[in-house]
């Protein structure tokens, strides 16, 4: 039990997937500007995060493995973008002003490191099937969470007297930087 | 490699399924001015107007009074067929079935 904890806050905090690992970038960049989509966002990759890596996981331990874990890569990403598929049908029936507002960073979900990573992760440090349950959905509430905050951040810094070379993405990437400094500092709790 | 190749194929196929599926349950049957004017745009999808793609521009132009010189690639002749189009529907001269 407490060993679950423990992955738990390893995954949401100390290895955080955005500012210590630093997977999924772009997609944090690009839709952090409004509070909003951010939200939505960061929901839309939970959701694909956390069911894709169950079912990558009972994919490869079912099928793939042991003759065929060479295939697990291409397999993934197959897994993936079929996910996305429907997450991107759902959202456009539900709430057409979501899928307005998220894109072409909805689709570009499928193609998302953040996704593929965590699914190869799990893999690759031979969780069990509880512990990937833990790990992709504590790993992707970092994401959320940290999506979140950085487009309050952002909304305030859009008000701020940035200099004009400055606004937007640099001055996102600056504000980034610090954050994942500051992450930094949990090294070592657990 | 044959079992490698027959795997994939069978879960290619059951992941298609399931998107088939999906689509019938939860599909979206689009605007019919939108797509009449989707019609009669070029289908470059450039983005020169700033939307994603000629069918984003289409639900611009008839939700949102995006004007149509925002295709850039778009013939004048073309501007005026949309713009006769939407005047009809506006006056109700033409209706759609939903």
């Amino acid at each position: 039990m407490s060993d679950l904890l423990t992955l738990a806050f390893t995954a949401f905090l100390v290895q955080n997937i955005i500012l210590t690992q630093f997977l999924g970038i772009c997609s944090f960049l690009g839709v952090s500007t409004k509070r909003s989509s951010a939200i939505g966002m960061g929901l839309a990759v939970f959701v694909v995060i956390t069911l894709s890596s169950l079912l990558t996981w009972t994919i490869y331990y079912k099928i793939l493995y042991p003759n065929l874990i060479f295939m697990r890569t291409i397999v993934f990403i197959l897994v993936v973008a079929a996910m996305v598929q429907i997450l991107e049908m759902a959202i456009k029936k539900f709430s057409p002003t979501l899928y307005r507002a998220l894109g072409v960073y909805l689709p570009l979900i499928t193609t998302n490191c953040a996704v593929l990573g965590v699914a190869l992760l799990s893999i690759q440090n031979e969780y069990t099937f509880t512990e990937t349950l833990i790990f992709s959905a504590f790993t992707s509430l970092g994401y959320t969470v940290i999506i979140i905050t950085f487009s309050y951040i952002r909304e305030q810094m859009h008000k701020a007297p940035i200099p004009a070379g400055f606004k937007g993405i640099p001055s996102g990437l600056i504000a980034a930087a610090i954050m994942s400094l500051i992450f930094q500092g949990f090294t070592g709790l657990f | 490699m044959w079992t490698a190749i027959i795997q994939i194929g069978v879960i290619g196929l059951i992941l298609g399924l399931l998107i088939g599926i999906a689509n019938i349950f939860l599909e979206v049957k689009p605007d019919p001015l939108v797509e009449k004017v989707y019609d009669l745009l070029p289908h470059f999808n450039c983005g020169a107007c700033g939307t994603p793609g000629c069918m984003a521009n289409a639900e611009e132009i008839v939700f949102r009074n995006q004007p149509l010189s925002s295709c850039k690639p778009g013939t004048q002749q073309m501007r005026n067929t949309i713009q006769t189009l939407l005047d009809d529907y506006k006056s109700g001269k033409i209706t759609f079935d939903k």
